[in-house]
């Protein structure tokens, strides 16, 4: 594992973790980075902040409206899917973030799921990256004239809908975590122009 | 019939059903928590404008974004509103959006697909 | 580690790696982490969830004033001066985490400073932390009559009120970024133990 504090402890007096962590994160080409809880309030304001960022850079309107819709699905799956471990609060967390490398925009997430959930995660993602644009928007608009929609979920057309602004594969792992719970990591690419 | 009127916020788009102005649009951004929350009381009033005896209706999307939770619930809208259609009422539905657009004219694209009822695209 | 099964080409920005940010940030017991832009909106959010955080362990009402307080200060300080940079498009991102232990929270900032900074806001600091809590009151009510509105950030005034809230050390540090920039790194603790001391007005 790679420790971002370079095994600096924090408690200690010295600070320069600090910048030690600014700087990983810069050589990675990270614009944004947050990692903690989610709900409905951050959802917004780190998509707001991801368009505000792209247009400061210039970005081409298209692209920003992407990023911006991949973000709040993806801030979404979290807040909605996401399982909560009791025991340890600092577990919680979830991490998200946006890269900038070349021309591709990355967008990654990573939180936990609770185990009866991977099996079906893993499928409908492994489905998704089997089909072509021209099946994802079928199976998009499949799914969204099935069965109506509850309160937490959307039917799994936030993932699809991820792959059809991508129009790139989703890459995803899932690492267990303990007996209750893996940890799923996501991500996805956007070609800036 | 009262009319209904929802104030936009970050998250949930303008929403006017005005009888009296014969005004029906929804406009702005959607990407609610609980997108059923949101627009099921708009399904619902368009079914009592419907019982109330109203023969006609021309709806106006002016979106600039919505979320796929938002997109379902568009399309059970589209669906109830073809439900109308099939009972003899006349509806139109004209869908508003920025040339250079590409997503809204794809949802635009999508929905007319699914429905007989005419959607009819206006680039603004 | 990777799931090597799925096809495409390997992402510049590894998958992985945002599992050992995540492993870091877990390890060294931090609640929240932002890096990125700041603005105003984004305060208010974040101020926001970590309140639903410390609500979470039940903290005592004036540990929570207190961090709230250092936390508003603090996010405050890292706006200005992002927005200070925005006229130069330079990268703006600056960093915010608070962590806890049994003990203690941690409040961290980091942002992009001028060089030309570095010299006042370092000899501010060290008079604040050579300072006792008497001396602190009497600096900053000194300060309230003399300071201009025109000094950013109220010429410091935000730091003594810290250094005062917290009733701790203020740990910072400054880095060399390039010719003209330096990065300045600050940390605030908060006792988690004695609620009632250090709860003052002037």
């Amino acid at each position: 594992m790679v420790d971002f504090f370079n095994g600096i402890e924090m408690k200690k007096e010295d600070m320069s973790f600090v910048f030690n962590l600014h700087r990983t994160m810069l050589n990675h080409k990270f614009i944004l980075i947050y990692e903690g809880e989610f709900s409905q309030d951050i959802t917004k304001i780190l998509a707001l902040m991801a368009e505000k960022k792209m247009g400061a850079i210039g970005e081409e309107s298209n692209i920003i409206k992407k990023i911006f819709g991949i973000t709040v699905e993806c801030l979404q799956n979290i807040s909605k899917h996401a399982a909560f471990p009791k025991e340890e609060l600092n577990e919680k967390s979830s991490i998200f973030t946006i890269g900038r490398d070349n021309d591709w925009y990355y967008i990654s997430t990573g939180n936990l799921i609770s185990n009866p959930e991977v099996d079906a995660l893993k499928l409908h993602l492994e489905e998704i990256n089997t089909l072509t644009q021209d099946e994802l928007k079928t199976k998009f608009k499949e799914t969204m004239s099935g069965r109506p929609i509850d309160e937490k979920s959307n039917c799994g057309l936030g993932l699809i809908e991820i792959a059809r602004k991508s129009k790139e594969k989703l890459l995803f792992d899932f690492i267990p975590f303990n007996e209750e719970y893996s940890f799923f990591l996501f991500q996805t690419k956007v070609k800036s122009n | 019939m009262d009319k209904l009127i929802i104030e936009a916020t970050d998250d949930t788009p303008k929403i006017i059903l005005d009888p009296e102005k014969n005004l029906y649009e929804f406009s702005g951004r959607s990407m609610p928590e609980d997108a059923a929350e949101f627009y099921l009381p708009i399904i619902q009033w368009l079914k009592t404008y419907k019982e109330s005896g109203f023969k006609s209706i021309i709806l106006d999307f002016r979106m600039e974004y919505f979320n796929t939770a938002s997109s379902k619930m568009i399309w059970d809208i589209l669906h109830t509103l073809q439900g109308f259609i099939d009972d003899g009422m006349k509806v139109n539905v004209r869908w508003f959006y920025y040339k250079d657009d590409l997503e809204m004219e794809d949802a635009a694209n999508d929905y007319s697909e699914m429905f007989s009822l005419p959607i009819e695209k206006i680039i603004l | 580690m990777l799931d090597k099964n799925i096809k495409g080409e390997p992402p510049q920005v590894e998958i992985s790696y945002i599992f050992d940010l995540h492993k870091s940030m877990i390890k060294h017991k931090l609640l929240l982490v932002y890096e990125g832009e700041f603005s105003q909106e984004l305060t208010t959010s974040l101020l926001s969830m970590t309140e639903k955080k410390i609500d979470l362990v039940g903290e005592d009402m004036s540990i929570k004033r207190k961090i709230f307080y250092v936390m508003m200060e603090c996010l405050q300080n890292v706006c200005k001066h992002s927005q200070l940079n925005a006229e130069k498009k330079e990268n703006l991102n600056a960093i915010f985490m608070i962590g806890r232990d049994e003990n203690e929270y941690y409040i961290y900032t980091g942002n992009f400073i001028e060089y030309n900074e570095v010299d006042a806001l370092n000899e501010k600091l060290t008079k604040i932390n050579n300072l006792d809590e008497v001396g602190l009151k009497n600096l900053y009510k000194e300060m309230l009559q003399n300071s201009r509105l025109s000094d950013r950030g109220g010429a410091g005034l935000g730091l003594v009120d810290i250094a005062r809230k917290s009733g701790s050390k203020l740990y910072f540090d400054f880095n060399p970024v390039d010719g003209t920039r330096w990065f300045y790194s600050l940390q605030v603790k908060i006792n988690r133990n004695n609620p009632v001391k250090n709860v003052q007005t002037i």
